[in-house]
């Protein structure tokens, strides 16, 4: 055997080694990115802490700020999404493509769904995916109806008040006094819909922000 | 550590044109020690004079392939985050034919016309002079072009997924071709030499 391996060219050992790796590929199961490997220890951690959680007042000011440097997510199907009340300026991508939208796993993505245990399921797979910036609204889009849209503004002070306002009228609802979690009836029901075209202040709430250049291949 | 890097973002879009860079540096290094710098050489391949071309093309495609699949085996590149070129089979079966032909009329090809360019010969700058041109041409007159080069899209497609068989058996399959492909290539070139004489032989030994 030694004398048939020294006897080869340096040509045909590589030809061998070739047809060798090739036979052991036979075996191979390539990796795509389905199986994940979780670190139940610091999920748990950074479950806990609360560091992925972005109160809904904190995302509307982001949203009135203009701000690029996050993307906000809704995991709802196409129909609920089209049917629903959504927050201006998020995309819908259903949890079922989540994985094959391309966000970037640097990119903070703060993530709303039909309530918040879905965006709380979305959060989970995509921080065991390795998308460290993942978070969720807190308290999802009942948050944002009850805390933006139409906030409390019985025993606040003059100052809060004027800007509790001002957020809120920029999104089309409109502060309430006391009362239950139903709006007011004055606002327009569809409060928590699409572009409020009544406000052009500032940019259209309801208008895409530029997406983060993704499309870098290929060119 | 995931690979691919940039999509696991160990390293952001800018960081990743310096690895290009270098990357580009190691393939034009590659391509002129093997001696594609000279058009001669190069196109000795289409009179079957010299596989070189074939053989250091199909090597790299083995080295590479057998690279990704057994990384991707141990599970250290994900290989659905690899980038594919989608697959839109007319009009690139034509444009390999019009390259061909450019290939055998002007004696280079785009990237080692670039090599070429840095060892000095001027046919290899007049060469990339033409490229640009015909890429500026291409994308002016796109319109007129559009239908074809948009027809029959497949998708990033690739062949294991079109005949529905294992990856491991194409990988396997690919190896044994290669493996054909270069003892059916010394073949040829023994032919051919013997065929013409010396001649051949001194034309596949110009190393310029």
């Amino acid at each position: 055997m030694p004398n048939i391996l020294a006897a080869l060219t340096l040509n045909q050992r590589l030809a061998l080694l070739a047809f060798l790796l090739g036979l052991g590929a036979l075996a191979a199961t390539p990796t795509t990115g389905e199986r994940l490997t979780v670190d139940a220890r610091q999920m748990a951690w950074r479950a806990a802490n609360g560091s992925s959680r972005v109160p809904a007042r904190t995302l509307a000011d982001w949203i009135v700020q203009g701000r690029a440097d996050y993307q906000l997510v809704d995991v709802r199907s196409a129909d609920a999404f089209a049917a629903g009340p959504r927050i201006p300026s998020a995309e819908n991508i259903p949890l079922t493509v989540l994985f094959d939208a391309g966000l970037g796993r640097d990119q903070t993505i703060v993530l709303v769904g039909e309530d918040e245990a879905a965006a709380a399921q979305a959060w989970f797979l995509l921080q065991a995916a390795g998308y460290r910036g993942a978070a969720i609204v807190d308290g999802g889009l009942a948050a944002w109806r009850d805390q933006v849209l139409y906030p409390r503004v019985d025993g606040v002070d003059a100052a809060e008040r004027a800007t509790l306002e001002a957020v809120s009228a920029h999104f089309g609802g409109a502060p309430r006094i006391g009362g239950g979690a139903d709006p007011p009836v004055a606002a327009p029901a569809s409060g928590l819909a699409q572009a409020s075209p009544a406000v052009p202040k500032l940019p259209a709430a309801g208008a895409k922000k530029p997406s983060p250049a993704k499309k870098r291949e290929g060119c | 550590m995931m690979a691919p890097l940039l999509k696991y973002g160990v390293f952001g879009s800018e960081t990743s044109l310096v690895f290009a860079f270098l990357i580009g540096l190691g393939f034009g290094f590659a391509l002129e020690r093997a001696g594609f710098g000279s058009a001669r050489k190069l196109v000795s391949q289409f009179y079957l004079n010299d596989l070189a071309v074939f053989k250091v093309m199909f090597t790299a495609i083995v080295t590479a392939m057998l690279g990704v699949t057994y990384l991707s085996w141990v599970g250290v590149l994900n290989l659905s985050l690899v980038y594919l070129v989608p697959t839109f089979i007319l009009p690139q079966i034509v444009g390999g034919l019009v390259l061909g032909a450019g290939f055998v009329v002007g004696g280079y090809c785009p990237g080692t016309a670039l090599a070429a360019t840095a060892t000095g010969r001027l046919d290899a700058v007049v060469y990339g002079l033409g490229l640009y041109a015909g890429t500026f041409l291409f994308a002016e007159l796109y319109p007129v072009f559009k239908p074809l080069h948009t027809a029959t899209p497949m998708g990033p497609i690739t062949i294991p997924q079109y005949f529905g068989l294992p990856y491991g058996v194409v990988v396997f399959a690919v190896v044994l071709m290669a493996i054909g492909g270069f003892a059916g290539a010394g073949w040829v070139e023994k032919t051919m030499a013997s065929r013409r004489g010396t001649d051949a032989a001194a034309i596949a030994a110009t190393r310029e």
